[in-house]
């Protein structure tokens, strides 16, 4: 026998399982190409006393502030979009996107770990700092910051996580993202000196 | 194209399926990049003049989504979950050892070898399909094959 028919004869062993469907698959796919934000994943804001938010004053778009029902301009995948936020109940919120979708979210915690209900205001300088991340087909990494697209794959790739510096204004956005592994990632704000990355770990329980 | 959809996936299924399980030597990963691979050949329905190029870019795609895969962070921080022990547990001898030892090459050698054992491709098929040069391949080869004769011993002859 020939190495050849050797090698063969090894690998046509080998064969994909009956669940293999791929004529399923490209329809199954087909079929979610047709609705929007096929690869987007929205990643929430690390809620915490590390999470040190900037940049308020020169992007809140909030209207009608004093109803317990609010429309709000917000960024979503590096776009400039409308939501409204509604407060379903002491310290809980909803957000409701203009593809229908809806988010609830709310809830702080203090330094030292004290919880707390979140105010109208807080929930939304949490929608305006938010990161978008996107995982595409091709397994790059992107974070979108208000209307900053930015590849994050080679950090990813080298260290595990991605420090990245947005300034379009006076002040800086320093952001730290940490994948979980899971499909999860854990975010901070503030200077890459402080929080650390561990401390990114530990806080919200990402590796 | 050339082939529909169907046509490709009954002739080459198991091609592109086996090229991705040499290199990320899974076969949950190789099927979802297999699948990956026929939407990527619906979706941009390629130009191809013949079933061979239909071959060689279905291979091409799928040997580019393993090694993306291979690269990403997940994935090199999991777990091991190489997954062909139950393939060699029911294998005569002389297969499990082929088997054993060709995945115990490094990835470079590995996807050669297989393009030149498997799907009989030449050096110059390979370094076109792969993107790389002639003597890249040839040096990779030498290498795949020195360590497949040195692990195997009789079993291989180098031929």
């Amino acid at each position: 026998m020939t190495d050849r028919e050797r090698y063969k004869r090894a690998f046509d062993l080998i064969g994909p399982s009956e669940n293999m469907d791929i004529m399923d698959y490209v329809e199954e796919n087909e079929m979610k190409e047709k609705k929007p934000n096929r690869f987007f994943r929205k990643v929430g804001a690390v809620l915490a006393a590390l999470a040190v938010t900037v940049g308020l004053g020169a992007v809140a778009y909030a209207s009608d502030l004093g109803g317990i029902r609010k429309p709000v301009s917000i960024w979503l995948h590096g776009e400039m979009t409308e939501a409204v936020i509604e407060q379903v109940g002491d310290g809980a919120f909803e957000v409701t996107y203009p593809d229908g979708h809806k988010r609830s979210t709310g809830g702080m915690v203090e330094d030292g770990g004290k919880m707390r209900g979140a105010t109208m205001d807080e929930i939304i300088e949490q929608l305006l700092t938010e990161v978008d991340l996107e995982y595409d087909e091709n397994g790059n990494y992107w974070i979108y910051i208000r209307d900053h697209k930015i590849d994050i794959s080679d950090q990813i790739a080298e260290k595990g996580y991605a420090q990245v510096k947005v300034k379009d204004g006076v002040l800086a956005d320093y952001i730290t993202v940490v994948p979980d592994g899971n499909g999860g990632v854990g975010l901070s704000y503030g200077h890459f000196g402080y929080p650390s990355v561990e401390s990114v770990r530990r806080s919200t329980g990402t590796f | 194209m050339s082939l529909s959809l169907r046509q490709a996936m009954e002739l080459y299924g198991n091609n592109v399926f086996r090229a991705a399980f040499s290199i990320v030597k899974n076969r949950q990963d190789a099927e979802d990049i297999t699948q990956d691979t026929f939407l990527a050949f619906y979706r941009s329905d390629p130009d191809l003049d013949s079933d061979e190029h239909v071959r060689a870019w279905l291979l091409r795609t799928g040997i580019n989504k393993a090694k993306n895969l291979c690269r990403t962070f997940w994935r090199r921080n999991r777990e091991n979950l190489d997954d062909y022990a139950d393939v060699m547990a029911a294998a005569p001898d002389d297969e499990s050892d082929v088997l054993r030892e060709v995945m115990k090459l490094p990835e470079k050698c590995r996807v050669i070898i297989h393009l030149f054992y498997y799907e009989d491709y030449s050096i110059n098929e390979i370094a076109a399909l792969l993107g790389i040069s002639e003597n890249t391949v040839k040096s990779q080869l030498f290498r795949g094959r020195t360590l497949l004769k040195e692990r195997l011993k009789e079993g291989w002859d180098n031929d």
